[in-house]
């Protein structure tokens, strides 16, 4: 399945080869993997827990691939993002594209990150020694994925 | 043939789902709304804010005029105009912070 939603960690080479493999036309794999940082705003973090809206997570990602593929020539993308609590260097998301050229490789697999920070529902709570607390969304993040305003 | 009853339900019911730091601010994760309209008046997702914020406390604060407030219906993100309808799934959220 091109979008999943899990608790467990993935093998991102048994991925990347399962997509390299399901088609001869690959000629570039571009990917991206998300890890917990164990830092954040000066803070020290014990764990972070990833909340997501059940029915609306795997249609919002879904979507997110399917416009990847309508503006880029690509031949497969696969985007998996865990939830429920992780420790600091845990994996959080892998997205992964496949296409017979690097630019759409590399252009999908931003532009999939860029809209997921923005419009997929996920939500991340920090817990550190002086408590947990909710993540705020960044601005950033709001202008990377307006980048790609057509 | 016998005539219809006379259309007295004017109210539209949603299931409204809370999610994250809004879920802790309220205290619920979801429960069942039932709005009055006027007859032919639609029902918008504002008027739900509204009927929210007339609560007072956390509903107030959090919903309050400049509170980022993400809402989706039936698991699409949705403005404040958009029209509902009886049975639909208003969900109330943060910006995310996925990835």
């Amino acid at each position: 399945m091109p979008v999943r939603i899990a608790t467990a960690d993935f093998d991102a080479g048994h991925e990347i080869a399962a997509l390299r493999a399901a088609d001869v036309r690959v000629g570039a794999v571009a990917s991206f993997i998300g890890t917990v940082r164990d830092m954040n705003d000066g803070r020290d973090v014990r764990s972070l827990t990833l909340e997501h809206y059940p029915g609306m997570t795997e249609k919002a990602l879904t979507a997110i691939v399917h416009e990847a593929r309508e503006r880029f020539d690509i031949l497969d993308a696969l985007v998996i993002h865990r939830v429920g609590e992780l420790a600091p260097g845990d994996q959080i998301v892998l997205v992964a594209v496949t296409s017979s050229h690097r630019d759409a490789a590399f252009d999908a697999c931003r532009f999939v990150m860029d809209y997921l920070k923005t419009r997929a529902p996920f939500w991340k709570k920090e817990a550190t020694p002086a408590g947990a607390h909710w993540v705020d969304a960044r601005d950033s993040d709001d202008a990377a994925a307006a980048r790609w305003n057509r | 043939m016998s005539q219809s009853p006379p259309v007295t339900a004017t109210g539209v019911t949603l299931e409204l789902v809370y999610l994250a730091r809004l879920r802790e601010a309220f205290g619920r994760s979801a429960e069942s709304l039932t709005l009055e309209a006027a007859p032919g008046a639609v029902t918008t997702v504002a008027d739900v804010l509204a009927a929210l914020v007339a609560r007072g406390g956390e509903f107030a604060r959090e919903l309050a005029p400049g509170r980022a407030v993400r809402v989706a219906v039936n698991h699409d993100v949705v403005t404040a105009q958009h029209p509902l309808r009886s049975g639909d799934e208003v969900a109330l959220f943060p910006p995310v912070t996925g990835g």
